[in-house]
């Protein structure tokens, strides 16, 4: 097993040429024989990192514009281009409130905050080095989708008391999960139990309790899991989810709204929370997260037309009407890609239209020549003869519901 | 001159002047290991000066944690964070100037004890304390970590001459510690680790500094006590 730094190939990922030169230097000086690779930007990263694999990335968190390191992170993670092998070390500014535990998210193996040592750089890079290379084998297979064989691959490694036993497990766990196979995670996770009850293990037996059913049991695991470590934020996540299925939406929202608090960055979480605060009419909490979710969205141009028109009815419904009218404005010019932007574009100044109804005619004629081009899909259909019944138009509401396919 | 946000001033001036202390002490452990493989009498100077601007860097650290501090400017950010990694990082930072005063050091700590804490203020008591140890002690440092119940203890114990007797015993704010001006750099930075001690706290505990003499390695030993804090 190679855990020399000697033929790595290193990624060095910062918006300053200063610092990209003396990491660069230091990497030479600590044994790397090959010269790193280096990215300006999140784009120019993302780029190389999908035209080639790394053993190593060094990632500063502030990019400047666009996406900042952990969300570089999470993308190249959910690609596949940083893999269970790969060792990726962020930089962080010296008094930084990013450095968050690894385990809050899905963080980096090790956050190292400037000025770096040579000494400092050297010990982490072994450290994470030792966890990493021994995964190598499977995140090969991985690549070739062959789930199986990567289970095996971990078994043997187990066996033979290769690699970092609770990583190996956590792996499988969740491979296991991937696949559906419940009872695999069921053994993996209570055998790691009995060692020591980790919120990992637990969580995962909440996840194989919510896929066959057991949602209450799922739910007292979730809570178990949060009681043994309060920012594990996964097992928060899942609790909220599992309170949904029971119709306990109130509870659900009580569950995210402490979530945000604790860790406000995940996305997938904040949309979850706008939704649930719209169906339990807490607008201003509404409001709160889908400004969350167009801010956190926006550098990886995966903020959506219709989070911005969920936006624009929180703050009618709080009767801010210029704020909504100039979130609708910002909505035509920030997601001009996506497909559905004209339909929820519609729909908000419809939305608007309830109040200011010098402009509802107006926004009547232009429904009507959008519906004379191509039929509403389906993701609108709904929420149109919604407002149109609110703005009084019967008769329009009533053609649109007899169009609603089955 | 309108209205000045001295606040702001002494922000960005310290940031600057530590900016090049940063690039300054950088310097200086490049020297001191090019110095160390052919030695020579300059490698003592270059650690004394690598020492005092050291010094001028956790002076400056302090003055502004001070000063907001007093003026309520303050808000310490609690996060889970990993109690060996904190003290090792601290260690590897200054391996060059330990190594060069052939002081050893050894670090005990389980891998994963987490605690909540303000990183930032425990990373500037830990740079006073240990750069302190490093001058007084003869030839070791010990640090170490664990928890005790609802409570972290975090030690630097040393096998130096240990503290004067008048500084001995519980530090605390709330216990009525002062700055006392008699001490000099030394008693004020003493009433520093207490207040950063003390900023950690909710309603109930607060922590607080220690010092004590003839621990385990003989010489003179600072204990942290931190109370544990809800995450939020």
């Amino acid at each position: 097993m190679d855990i020399t730094l000697g033929r790595k190939a290193v990624l060095i990922i910062d918006d300053f040429q200063n610092m990209r030169a003396q990491l660069s230097q230091m990497l030479g000086s600590l044994g790397v024989q090959r010269k790193p690779d280096v990215a300006g930007s999140a784009e120019e990263a993302l780029e190389l990192l999908r035209s080639r694999r790394y053993d190593i990335v060094l990632c500063d968190y502030n990019l400047g514009e666009g996406m900042h390191g952990q969300q570089l992170l999470d993308l190249a993670r959910r690609e596949g281009c940083v893999d269970v092998a790969t060792v990726f070390i962020m930089v962080t500014a010296e008094n930084s409130t990013e450095m968050v535990m690894g385990a809050l998210e899905s963080g980096p193996d090790a956050y190292l905050a400037k000025p770096i040592s040579k000494e400092l750089l050297n010990a982490r890079l072994l450290k994470a080095l030792r966890r990493r290379v021994p995964m190598s084998p499977v995140a090969q297979v991985l690549r070739q989708g062959d789930t199986e064989q990567a289970l095996q691959l971990l078994d043997t490694m187990l066996a033979a008391g290769r690699g970092e036993r609770a990583d190996i497990l956590r792996l499988k766990a969740e491979l296991a999960l991937e696949t559906g196979a419940l009872d695999l995670v069921q053994e993996v996770c209570e055998a790691v139990i009995r060692e020591r009850p980790v919120a990992w293990a637990i969580t995962s037996l909440g996840q194989a309790a919510m896929a066959r059913g057991e949602l209450s049991r799922a739910e007292t695991l979730f809570r178990q899991a949060i009681v043994v470590t309060p920012y594990f934020m996964a097992a928060h996540d899942h609790l909220a989810a599992v309170l949904e299925l029971q119709g306990r939406s109130r509870d659900a929202l009580e569950v995210l709204e402490q979530a945000v608090v604790r860790s406000s960055r995940s996305l997938s979480r904040q949309r979850r929370l706008g939704w649930l605060s719209m169906q339990q009419r807490e607008w201003e909490l509404a409001r709160s997260a889908w400004r969350q979710v167009i801010e956190l969205g926006k550098p990886m141009e995966s903020v959506r037309a219709e989070d911005y028109f969920n936006l624009v009815c929180a703050l009618l419904e709080m009767g801010e009407s210029a704020r909504a009218a100039k979130a609708l404005e910002e909505m035509q010019q920030s997601v001009a890609a996506d497909p559905l932007l004209r339909w929820w574009f519609m729909l908000g100044r419809l939305h608007l239209a309830i109040r200011d109804r010098d402009d509802k005619e107006a926004a009547l004629d232009a429904l009507d020549g959008l519906m004379l081009k191509a039929i509403p899909p389906l993701e609108v259909h709904k929420a149109l003869i919604e407002v149109l019944g609110r703005l009084g138009e019967v008769t329009r509401a009533e053609l649109l519901r007899q169009q609603l396919p089955d | 001159m309108s209205k000045l946000d001295f606040n702001t001033v002494l922000a960005i001036s310290i940031h600057d002047m530590k900016n090049s202390l940063n690039l300054l002490l950088g310097s200086l452990d490049d020297l001191l290991q090019r110095e160390e493989q052919r030695p020579s009498m300059d490698s003592d100077r270059l650690a004394l000066l690598r020492y005092e601007a050291r010094r001028v860097n956790d002076t400056l650290i302090q003055l502004l944690a001070l000063y907001r501090s007093v003026k309520g400017l303050y808000h310490p950010y609690f996060t889970p964070v990993s109690i060996h990694d904190l003290l090792e990082e601290y260690w590897l930072n200054n391996k060059i100037l330990m190594d060069h005063r052939n002081v050893e050091c050894h670090l005990t700590c389980d891998e994963d004890l987490v605690w909540v804490l303000d990183r930032y203020l425990v990373n500037s008591l830990l740079e006073n304390v240990v750069n302190n140890t490093v001058r007084y002690t003869r030839s070791r440092i010990h640090m170490s970590a664990r928890s005790d119940g609802d409570w972290l203890l975090v030690q630097v114990a040393d096998d130096g001459p240990g503290f004067p007797r008048s500084m001995l015993g519980r530090q605390a704010i709330r216990e009525g510690v002062q700055l006392d001006p008699q001490r000099g750099r030394t008693g004020l930075g003493l009433y520093f680790c207490a207040l950063v001690a003390d900023m950690h706290g909710g309603n109930g505990d607060r922590g607080f500094v220690e010092l004590s003499n003839g621990c385990e390695l003989g010489g003179g030993c600072f204990t942290l006590h931190l109370p544990k804090l809800p995450l939020n």
